[in-house]
């Protein structure tokens, strides 16, 4: 295998080297005339060259700052890389810190955000640490992808608008955040046809989730205003309920419930308590799914609506 | 390989060489996960790299030949590239989501919450754009936990399971702490049902030690994503399109679309969890393969419509003559 030329490899980690070691900006005759790779070559192919190994360099991160050394000519013709902005700052790390990132390189699942990690935990390493991912003993927690996370993560970061199809329509959305609950993967982000932020879940997008334009085309807004939107499917209010449960019963519904003040008798045993969920249905159907050790006080629509529920189930199904 | 990947690694193996003086091949080839072929490869570039005039003496002094021969590494007068490039973007982010996962669900561990402090100021301000929320109970039972494991305690755990289940008092020998789709589980064998059980950890009311030890068991099953892998029914349920959902919030062994009507199979760890699913889905269930469940469904429906004054006994379908 001929992969890479090492011609080139060279090349570029002279130039930057160049850039980084120079007093002030430098030249691109200074530059040509400098480094091996360039001194032979003809205009056009010099060219050519330096605005693709520029490009090259940028891309791997490499900060280039264009400017020039008098600052009477109003020309950008010098280049230089600025050591604070290129270099990691110092850091040290204790050994069970390094235990800790040993193991965040296990973290990811199926997306390139794991050879990412790797990467990160490379330059740690590069900077004398040694993550170490055998030490560390805990639960070993795992961040699964799905299909269009890594396309919609990759626009995000470089604020992309993106394109898929969701609930049999095209959509074109301005991704905001992707957050994770429950193990599924959720897109909030502004719809552009609806001009509305919505959420989107990933399991139900049907095509790939392609980037268009350029990067940088809109801003995020703030985390905390995210957080909010992120909370429900799109714009529901909150509804509250009180129930009454069975003590000791009521798994996953008590947890998240709150005591409440309930004037009227209740059957023995029972205790009241408010519930709050983004949509009536949801309340409707949890508390159904507790069977005789829940009994829904109010509203009295949602009262009715539970009514109604159990009485098809018992009509369908009771013997 | 692309030139940005070779770029990338090379800004790297410069730095680390200089802190690691006489580092094997072997060792630089497993750190970076490339082959020992690729790092001799390397190292051949860089031997012609260094501070631009090209004089003896300018470039980074390494001898290539000792590396090809003796199998290690001297890497010198390399100053000007003594640190690693900043991490991008991308990097920087997978790394912090991947490390406050960790902050997350590690047992209160201070050295997470400090390494994740110190990525932040190493990485400046960035907004990973991601977020993960895992429901992993609270940090210190998470540590209670660990530590019982790791010294084999035996817990007296006060357990609230899903739906309808009542309040239990399991005593457990914790094995192992576990995070799958977005809850942490404590693997334990029960010592109560004799056999391995899981239990969510924000289903954890109560932790109490016992003082008793215990001797580990071989046979912990691997974890798998099957937490019903003990379930020896299967039930099939016909469902209106509007109930759809369930397919993708449970496990299902099966799910076929036709004529606009879903059909789904899951397995089934209990009877009560089965009846629970058929009342929280009311009229979306069209058919039901197992009569027995259906039967205790509705009967359940009943028992709950006894609390509500409805005026009459719940409409039931009319029993008339055969």
């Amino acid at each position: 295998m001929q992969p890479v030329s090492k011609a080139k490899s060279e090349r570029l980690v002279n130039l930057l080297i160049m850039m980084l070691s120079a007093r002030g900006y430098v030249t691109k005759r200074q530059i040509r005339s400098t480094i091996e790779g360039y001194r032979h070559q003809s205009d056009g192919a010099f060219e050519r060259m330096f605005e693709r190994d520029k490009e090259d360099l940028r891309a791997a991160g490499v900060p280039i700052a264009t400017g020039s050394n008098d600052r009477d000519l109003d020309v950008d013709d010098g280049y230089r890389v600025e050591r604070s902005d290129f270099e990691l700052p110092p850091v040290a790390f204790t050994p069970e810190e390094l235990a800790v990132l040993g193991a965040a390189s296990s973290v990811w699942q199926d997306s390139v955000a794991a050879q990412q990690t790797a990467d990160a935990l490379e330059t740690l390493r590069a900077a004398g640490a040694d993550p170490d991912p055998e030490r560390l003993q805990t639960l070993r927690p795992r961040i699964p992808a799905e299909p269009g996370f890594d396309a919609a993560r990759e626009a995000l970061l470089s604020r992309r608008e993106i394109r898929f199809d969701y609930k049999g329509g095209a959509r074109r959305v301005q991704p905001w955040r992707l957050s994770q609950r429950r193990g599924r993967w959720y897109l909030l982000g502004h719809d552009l046809d609806r001009d509305a932020p919505r959420n989107f879940k990933l399991s139900r997008v049907t095509s790939d989730v392609s980037a268009t334009g350029p990067s940088a085309a809109y801003e995020v807004p703030p985390v905390d205003t995210l957080a909010e939107l992120a909370r429900f499917d799109s714009d529901q209010e909150a509804v509250l309920a009180v129930v009454a449960l069975r003590d000791g019963t009521g798994g996953d519904v008590r947890r998240v419930a709150t005591p409440a003040d309930w004037e009227e008798p209740l059957p023995a045993g029972f205790s009241a308590w408010r519930l709050e969920a983004s949509r009536p249905d949801i309340l409707t159907a949890e508390i159904c799914a507790l069977g005789p050790d829940a009994i829904c006080l109010a509203p009295p629509t949602l009262r009715a609506s539970v009514i109604a529920q159990l009485q098809a189930v018992a009509a369908r199904w009771a013997a | 390989m692309s030139s940005a990947e070779q770029l990338a690694r090379l800004l790297k193996l410069v730095p680390y060489l200089q802190k690691h003086q006489g580092v094997s091949v072997t060792k630089v080839a497993e750190h970076f996960d490339i082959t020992t072929r690729q790092v001799v490869s390397d190292i051949e570039v860089l031997q012609f790299c260094g501070l631009p005039e090209g004089f003896y003496g300018d470039l980074f002094d390494v001898d290539i030949d000792e590396v090809r021969d003796a199998g290690h590494i001297f890497f010198r007068n390399a100053d000007v590239l003594s640190r690693p490039m900043r991490m991008r973007l991308q990097e920087a982010t997978s790394l912090l989501v991947a490390l406050d996962m960790l902050v997350e669900t590690s047992g209160g561990s201070d050295a997470a919450r400090s390494a994740l402090a110190k990525l932040r100021c190493l990485v400046g301000e960035v907004d990973p754009a991601v977020s993960v929320s895992v429901a992993a109970g609270r940090p210190e039972d998470r540590q209670l936990l660990q530590e019982a494991i790791n010294r084999h305690g035996v817990l007296e755990l006060t357990y609230l399971g899903a739906g309808r289940s009542p309040l239990t008092h399991p005593v457990v020998e914790p094995a192992r702490l576990r995070v799958t789709d977005g809850f942490a589980y404590l693997d334990a064998w029960s010592r109560s049902r004799t056999a391995w059980r899981s239990y969510r950890l924000d289903r954890i009311d109560a932790i109490v030690e016992t003082g008793g030890t215990f001797e580990p068991r071989a046979d912990l099953p691997d974890v798998g994503d099957d937490w019903f892998a003990d379930a020896s029914r299967h039930l099939e349920l016909e469902l209106a399109p509007e109930a759809g959902w369930v397919a993708e919030y449970y496990p299902v062994t099966d799910r076929e679309v036709h004529d606009g009507h879903e059909s789904v199979t899951f397995p089934v760890a209990s009877l009560e969890w089965a009846a629970a699913l058929l009342l929280r889905l009311g009229d979306a269930v069209l058919s039901v393969s197992d009569d027995h469940l259906a039967r205790v469904a509705g009967a359940e429906a009943l028992a709950a419509l006894a609390h509500y004054d409805t005026g009459s006994a719940a409409p039931t379908r009319q029993a008339g003559p055969r």
